[in-house]
């Protein structure tokens, strides 16, 4: 599947955009656009992110939907985005349709970064983080299906134990009748024999005779024998076990989810199913404002999932809680039917206890009274004491055996037998089938922690070797994402030595935004499967000079093969990328207005000279001067910040207004004090002194502001001379400076330390 | 040096349990498609009971050949 790039941007009546605003970028190249704050760069962010999304995050909040078009607008022209694309995303869009097709393609990649939200995501809880990861990885299904084969394996387990019980039962009517059920065979054989029929191979074969015969009329008095006596195995047999500590489970997660949680769980589930019920409602339910139905579908389900673990607790507790119930009802069946048996033969049992219900406190969540369920379980073992002293007193007269009575005991093992072999068979099926479930949960559970760890593992790997490259010297070490618990995910760092999580208690605001980026530029390489650009709205301002150099290496070295869509009011910023890239689209906003929207102007040159001797060309001799002053600063605070030349301690931004002899000055002292640098200096210098003399006189923005400004001739020579100072310090085969990566050479190796002296023309 | 560039596929529902029960020997295909089918229906006690049937069906199978 190929990834997509945006070939051309429209926006029409759109936020800061009058009337019309196009951008057009024919080989999808990367945009570089500069401008102040307030001229309108952030509409296009804006825009890619209304057209992607179907919606702009700051204006999600209710009451602000109605910004989204401009409020200068005429009424005739509709508030519209459209948007190329090298593949099939390209459409339009405007507040009453939406780009479907765009939105579904986008609604799992990561492509918008802004600087006011650098750091949402870092901020968000364990939970949250978990969520957006679970969505980025379209996890849900898989969760969803995990959770039905756990609720299947419980559901089988359950199955079991009933037939286990079931088993039990049948044994001891069995062995009621005084013969182990292993030894069922023999027992039916020999009585088979006693009253004349042939023994058979299985228990069916003997269904098959007819046995009718020899038991009709009242059972003799052997039979009341045996009923007595498999009442008695089966009440000894019995366990009776009511499970108090499931009792005590449920009531400590009753308490400790609080109402207010039960009920958003439940009103979230409630929301979640209106949503799937009415999959074309354009309205949110509540507020009855327009919105999508996959944006409440998706908030709601971020906002289920950090409930979910609540949520777990509680149907766990609610499945012990059932079983106890369950159980209850099993026991109070049970002598209600030996109860009824011992009456057939005569025998008055006593009344068994009223069973405690727990149906309500279970529908109600609220906490079970375990006082009267530890009651309940005393009454029942004092009554099956009762019950089997009362058996065990009773007298049966003995009678020879005789065929009859035979026939009749026979036909009651017989019965028997079949119950015991048919609950055998049942609970092997049930076991098996149990084992299966519990096998594909468990391989369920492994598969997606291995999922997880493995996505975990790259994003991990990208993030800490992105995050070098901006802090390679720094104290910090390695950051990773890791999971925490079942369902949260946080970021951690090797800080001195110990690992910490999350990262607020360690970083500082500038080092979290720098893992913000590192992290949004990972997913975005590990997971966009449809979209190829990014979108960077003003990234670096907590950046400091040093770092917002290395930030643009990052985006310029390493996504060299996407598309970058860069908006900065950071001058430094933008020349750093500027002077670096080749074929990029660079617009500066010259300015904004209500009537007009912004107005770009787009450089086609490269370096501040390029677009001082375009300035010079219109006629404009001091702008172009400004500019070559500016675009001589440039080079030398760069060479400067690469060769660590040695000046004066200044405070904070203060480096930022040092003088252009200063910096001279600087460099100087830097080449005389280097034993390769002393001959290069002596061969440079005249050139050095020309271009101060020039910095002071020609390129003087007071001296163009009077009369006695230069001409256009001795400017333009010294914007020629700027220039060859500034390619003498770049290397003419890779293009980057000659210090980089390792201090004396260019990133190729070509050109070292100092820079070959270009021969005079 | 770039040391990780690679794309990551997402995996769909369907071919993570295909995965996992890849991982099931003891279970005949015709369960495992059953089961598969499944991965489209809506999630919920409806979906669980239809997997419980289908994993015991497999197991009484399983017995009776």
């Amino acid at each position: 599947m190929a990834r997509e790039r945006l070939t051309k941007i429209t926006m029409q009546a759109f936020r800061g955009v009058r009337d019309a605003y196009e951008i057009d970028l024919p080989q999808s190249q990367s945009l570089l656009m500069y401008g102040d704050n307030g001229t309108g760069k952030s509409s296009l962010a804006d825009g890619i992110e209304w057209y992607f999304t179907g919606e702009i995050e700051l204006l999600a909040k209710e009451g602000r939907d109605h910004a989204v078009r401009h409020l200068g607008a005429p009424k005739e022209q509709q508030t519209l985005v459209a948007i190329s694309t090298n593949g099939e995303l390209g459409g339009s869009c405007t507040p009453k349709s939406s780009n479907k097709l765009a939105i579904d393609a986008a609604s799992r990649e990561t492509f918008l970064l802004r600087g006011r939200t650098i750091a949402d995501f870092v901020d968000k809880s364990k939970g949250e983080k978990w969520s957006a990861l679970q969505r980025l990885l379209g996890l849900g299904a898989i969760d969803e299906l995990r959770a039905d084969l756990q609720k299947a394996r419980s559901e089988l387990k359950r199955s079991r134990d009933d037939a286990t019980s079931k088993t039990e039962q049948a044994a001891a009517s069995v062995k009621a009748q005084k013969v182990e059920p292993d030894k069922i065979d023999e027992a039916l054989a020999k009585l088979a024999r006693s009253c004349g029929f042939e023994p058979q191979e299985t228990i069916d074969d003997y269904f098959r005779l007819d046995l009718k015969a020899l038991m009709s009329g009242a059972p003799p008095s052997a039979s009341r024998k045996t009923v007595n006596a498999t009442i008695l195995a089966e009440i000894e047999g019995s366990k009776a076990a009511i499970d108090a500590a499931a009792v005590k489970k449920w009531n400590e997660v009753v308490e400790s989810v609080s109402a207010g949680d039960a009920s958003e769980i439940d009103l979230l589930s409630a929301a979640v199913r209106w949503v799937k019920d009415h999959p074309s409602s354009k309205t949110c339910p509540l507020c009855d404002k327009k919105v999508t139905n996959d944006a409440i579908k998706t908030r709601l389900a971020e906002v289920l999932s950090a409930l979910q673990e609540k949520s777990g607790r509680l149907l766990n507790a609610e499945a012990g809680a059932k079983g106890v119930e369950g159980s209850i009802q099993q026991i109070a069946g049970d002598r209600a039917r030996w109860k009824k048996s011992a009456r057939e033969i005569g025998l008055d049992l006593p009344s068994a206890p009223d069973a405690p219900s727990l149906k309500s406190a279970i529908a109600e969540r609220k906490a079970i009274d375990l006082a009267a369920v530890e009651a309940y379980a005393k009454a029942i073992k004092k009554w099956n004491d009762e019950a089997k002293s009362a058996l065990a007193g009773q007298n049966f007269d003995a009678e020879p055996p005789s065929t009859r009575n035979q026939a009749v005991e026979f036909g009651q093992l017989l019965v028997a037998a079949k119950q015991w072999t048919d609950a055998s068979n049942a609970e092997i099926q049930a076991e098996h089938a149990y084992e299966l479930a519990d096998a594909i949960f468990e391989e369920c559970q492994a598969e997606q922690k291995k999922y997880v760890e493995e996505v975990l593992d790259q994003i991990s790997a990208e993030v800490a070797r992105l995050f070098e490259r901006l802090h390679p010297t720094g104290a910090i070490g390695k950051v990773a994402v890791e999971t925490w618990g079942d369902k949260g995910i946080e970021l951690a760092v090797d800080f001195h030595g110990t690992r910490q999580r999350p990262l607020h208690g360690v970083l500082s605001e500038s080092y979290m935004n720098s893992v913000a980026i590192v992290l949004f530029l990972a997913m975005a390489r590990t997971f966009n499967e449809h979209l190829e650009f990014l979108v960077l709205d003003d990234v670096v301002n907590s950046f400091d000079v040093t770092h917002r150099g290395r930030l643009s290496d990052l985006f310029i070295e390493e996504f060299k093969d996407w598309q970058l869509v860069v908006l900065t009011h950071d001058r430094y910023f933008f020349e750093q990328i500027r002077r670096r890239v080749k074929g990029w689209a660079t617009f500066q906003v010259l300015g904004w207005s209500y009537e007009r929207g912004p107005s770009l102007r787009e450089h086609r040159g490269a370096t501040d000279v390029d677009a001082a001797l375009e300035l010079l060309e219109a006629g404009a001799t001091g702008d172009a001067a400004r500019r070559g002053r500016r675009g001589l600063e440039h080079v030398l605070k760069e060479l400067c910040e690469g060769l660590e030349v040695p000046l004066p301690y200044r405070r904070g931004n203060d480096n930022e207004f040092r003088e252009i002899g200063q910096l001279m000055s600087g460099l100087r002292r830097l080449l005389k004090d280097d034993s390769r640098g002393k001959q290069f200096l002596a061969a440079i210098d005249n050139d050095l002194r020309a271009i101060e003399a020039d910095a002071q006189s020609v390129l003087n923005a007071e001296a163009h502001a009077s009369d006695q400004g230069a001409s256009t001739m001795e400017v333009r020579s010294t914007l020629e001379r700027v220039r060859a100072f500034d390619e003498m310090w770049t290397c003419e085969k890779c293009g980057s400076r000659c210090w980089k990566e390792g201090g004396v050479r260019c990133r190729c190796g070509a050109t070292p330390f100092p820079p070959p002296v270009p021969a005079k023309k | 040096m770039i040391l990780c560039q690679s794309q990551m596929q997402r995996r769909s529902a369907k071919s993570f349990l295909e995965e996992v029960l890849l991982k099931v020997p003891d279970m005949p295909q015709e369960a495992k498609d059953a089961l598969l089918e499944t991965v489209d229906d809506k999630p919920g006690t409806k979906r669980a009971a239809k997997l419980a049937g289908i994993i015991a069906k497999a197991a009484k199978d399983a017995k009776e050949s």
